[in-house]
């Protein structure tokens, strides 16, 4: 019971984190650094 | 007998030097060509062609530049040897 | 006459001793090593953001010096303060408007006449300027003297010799801006004389705009004046816009610019052009001094015979990329399978120490498998950006952008549009972006719509798989093939768009080619790291999340209870392919699966790969995630986790060679990943065209892969 819990818990997380990531994605103001780091949903650039 | 005859940038080959005349453009063409240095008298030399001669690799003021055929028949040139 | 203005600062800013902050431009040529220059000060403490209203990236940054804080604004690079780029515009107006307290130029000392050329346009906005003798180090070793404090003597300025590359003079140029912004050292406005004929013209438009003093408080008025000389549209429009008596000035300014022409029988625009020139030209001939014959590097005109040779050029491209993928697969393929390996135990001890259930199930199935899959290919990533971080790194992208510009030009795309297609081979994200160097906005259009085509850091791993599975003793051969097609696919579309939705002009193509580079050691290890950490990072959340998911929705609703998965029933419907129901068709997932299948069969592709696909929207890897979840299902009771994934995929009768095809051209071509989507959204300022890229490359890759499937059936190619 508590596994399904845990488990369960852990999907909805994700689904969140999921979503809220797209969010950002497509609403973020400021354009991405063109040294881009890549593909993966930068919230900010880390450019050295 | 003097080759005061300006001929086109277009028509010369590489290996090729040459002094710029006259650029005969208007507005944003001119412009840059002239920015990165197609100025009267500027010396420069012809590099090389890409296939079919288009486009063409000059080095003017000590850099190389890259120019479409199109571009290069714009510029007016009298070779030097 | 020649004049010469002091400037002081004083009247600008509430000036108060020490702390104050000092805002400094960073300008200079493109290539000249500025962006070095300003990550060298700014560190880590950068900030990136827009210019207002356009997407020309305006970086910035704090930094101390001393007791003085100083703000530090990179302005994009630029040959001249001309009108006809959004870069000089933007330019222009962050001094116009933000009143920098100075300017550090930074140019190229083996390039000096055409550093120069920018640096007397900066110098006429009226705000003192420091410049940069950057590259110095090259310039010596090439044999240029420079007796920078003559130089520096004639321009009214203070110059500082630098080695951006190495950290040198760096202090001292900081050192010195500041001491120009706090007004202890003076800088002349040069104002170069630009002839007689000329000045004169200049001084009666500055008689002209002095009628409205607010707009001379707002406005460089000597700048404006030799704009306005030059035909500058844009000078013309903030007259229009902010002068009281624009129509006065404009008469006196065509009044004066057809009185020069005649005279010289010349644009006026090029007689200034031509001065500026000209007054560069003697300063240098007083400053410069070659000591040793200009011999232009010869190993640099070695490599050009090979690599821009008309015949061997294109060719040359081909086969260096054909090494760069064998090189990352001979790599990355063993060390893949060291990772592979180590999941395959972790599965295992997992597997002895917890007790069967969804704990276990959602260990294993979801997360190992799902993100396993994808950490498996980190190697063969990390090699592939690394090779196309040297390339780039070395020049040649610029190079071979000249060698294709002609064939380029048949698919009506510029030369410059091989750097986002060949950036866009790692990841289309940045692709998409530096799509910026394209000035024209049908050609940088059509370049972002293609872009995202080409195989990219994500779908390698996908195609891969495909290939060694289905190819197995031709698979690098076959993978070059597929990595072809991408190019071929996005130049037929470029054709096709440029004829008809986006016709139109062609840009010119002047284009500085710089000079080699040879990429260093640390440059390539930092690469590696940054590239590692990012994958694993993307590994780590956004594929993880996804897979939790995607675990989720093809394990619940479970199959009833009556049904075991290990029974073959008679009694249980015969799915497409003749295999025992698989339990994951009872989930969410697989039903959106079943109920896609109809639409697939057309292209051989099963309920599985639906679902896969699907998934592989948010990002191509996930496919693999799907997948890997999907057999892990299968396969609970079997325990045989010692069966990679590959192996699973051979053995399904569902897959095979011809399906595999028309697979792989289906992932190339079809929706981009949601982070292309939104950088398309955002390079573009509307969300027109990346939900208009969605509907054409999903049926574009839909009729082909239909086609392709279609005719090898009808060839008897099938199985």
């Amino acid at each position: 019971m508590i596994e399904l819990i845990i488990v369960f818990s852990l999907v909805i997380i994700a689904g969140i984190y999921l979503f809220k990531k797209m969010y950002t994605t497509f609403t973020k103001p400021t354009s991405t650094c063109s040294n881009c780091s890549g593909c993966n949903f930068v919230d900010k650039c880390d450019v050295k | 007998m003097t080759s005061d005859q300006t001929t086109l940038l277009s028509d010369l080959i590489p290996g090729q030097n040459f002094k710029v005349k006259k650029v005969n453009a208007k507005g944003e063409i001119r412009r840059r060509l002239v920015d990165i240095g197609f100025i009267k008298e500027e010396p420069g030399k012809v590099l090389r062609e890409a296939l079919f001669r288009d486009p063409i690799e000059i080095e003017i003021k000590n850099t190389k530049v890259s120019l479409r055929r199109s571009e290069a028949e714009l510029i007016n040139v009298k070779v030097i040897d | 006459m020649f004049f010469k203005h002091k400037h002081h600062h004083n009247k600008h800013h509430g000036h108060h001793h020490g702390g104050r902050k000092i805002k400094v431009a960073i300008a200079g040529n493109p290539n000249a090593g500025k962006t070095t220059i300003f990550n060298a000060l700014t560190g880590q403490n950068q900030k990136i953001g827009n210019y207002p209203g356009v997407t020309v990236e305006k970086k910035s940054g704090h930094i101390f010096h001393g007791r003085h804080e100083i703000e530090l604004v990179d302005l994009p690079g630029t040959y001249s303060l001309s009108a006809y780029s959004i870069e000089e515009i933007v330019s222009r107006d962050f001094v116009i408007n933000d009143k920098p307290d100075v300017i550090i130029d930074v140019m190229d000392s083996t390039n000096l006449e055409r550093n120069l050329y920018l640096l007397l346009q900066f110098q006429e906005l009226g705000i003192p300027v420091v410049g940069a003798l950057n590259m110095s180090d090259e310039a010596e070793q090439k044999g240029l003297q420079i007796n920078n404090e003559q130089l520096s003597k004639i321009l009214g300025i203070p110059l500082i010799k630098t080695v951006g590359t190495k950290g040198l003079g760096l202090k001292e140029l900081m050192r010195n801006a500041v001491r120009v912004a706090n007004g202890r050292i003076n800088t002349t406005f040069r104002h170069i004389n630009y002839g007689i004929e000329v000045e004169d013209a200049h001084h009666k438009i500055i008689n002209s705009l002095q009628t409205d003093s607010d707009f001379c408080s707002k406005f460089p008025g000597h700048w404006m004046a030799i704009k306005l000389l030059e035909n500058d549209h844009d000078a013309v429009e903030k007259i229009k816009e902010n002068h009281k008596h624009s129509d006065q000035v404009l008469e006196e300014t065509n009044t004066v610019i057809q009185f020069i022409e005649k005279h010289f029988g010349e644009d006026s625009e090029i007689i200034i052009s031509e001065q500026r020139y000209g007054y560069i030209h003697g300063a240098l001939k007083e400053t410069l001094k070659h000591s040793k014959k200009l011999i232009g590097s010869t190993t640099s005109e070695k490599i050009d015979n090979i690599v821009l040779n008309k015949y061997l050029g294109i060719p040359v491209f081909l086969l260096i990329m054909y090494l760069i993928y064998q090189f990352t697969f001979t790599l990355g393929d063993p060390l893949g399978l060291v990772i592979e390996k180590l999941f395959t135990g972790l599965k295992a001890i997992l597997e002895n120490n917890l007790p069967q259930g969804v704990l276990l199930d959602f260990l294993t199935g979801g997360i190992i498998d799902g993100v396993g899959g994808v950490l498996v290919f980190l190697p063969l990533v990390v090699f592939l950006f690394i090779c196309l971080s040297i390339l780039e790194d070395t020049g040649y992208m610029a190079r071979a952008a000249f060698v294709m510009d002609k064939f380029f030009h048949i698919f009506g795309l510029h030369g410059r549009s091989f750097i986002p297609f060949m950036v866009s081979t790692g990841c289309a994200v940045p692709g998409v972006m530096s799509a910026r160097v394209l000035s024209n906005p049908k050609d940088r259009l059509v370049t972002i719509l293609v872009s995202p085509i080409m195989m990219c850091s994500a779908k390698t791993p996908v195609i891969a798989i495909l290939t060694a599975v289905f190819f197995p003793k031709n698979a690098g051969l076959i993978f070059w093939l597929v990595w072809l097609s991408g190019w071929i696919m996005a130049f037929i579309l470029a054709l096709i768009f440029r004829k008809t939705l986006f016709a139109g002009e062609q840009t010119p193509f002047v284009m500085e080619l710089p000079p080699y580079r040879i990429p260093t050691v640390r440059g390539i290890y930092q690469h590696m790291t940054e590239k590692s950490g990012e994958y694993i990072k993307k590994a780590g959340t956004v594929i993880l999340a996804a897979s939790i998911i995607i675990w989720f929705f093809l394990n619940y609703p479970k199959p009833p209870q009556e049904f075991s998965t290990n029974q073959q029933t008679t009694n249980v419907e015969q799915t497409v392919d003749n295999s025992t129901i698989n339990p994951v068709e009872f989930s969410y997932g697989g039903k959106i699966g079943k109920f896609m299948e109809p639409v697939l069969k057309p292209a051989g592709f099963d309920w599985k790969l639906g679902v896969a696909l699907f998934a592989g929207t948010a990002a191509k890897e996930v496919i693999i995630s799907t997948m890997g979840i999907l057999y892990g299902v299968d396969d609970e009771a079997e325990l045989d986790s010692d069966s990679s994934l590959q192996q699973k995929i051979k053995t399904d009768p569902a897959y095979n060679k011809l399906m595999s095809v028309s697979l792989m051209f289906f992932i190339m071509i079809y929706i981009p990943c949601i982070a292309t989507l939104a950088v398309v959204r955002k390079e573009t300022g509307t969300w027109k065209w990346p939900l208009f890229q969605v509907v054409y490359t999903l049926v574009v890759a839909y009729t082909v892969a239909v086609f392709i499937y279609q005719t090898g059936l009808f060839f008897g190619l099938g199985v």
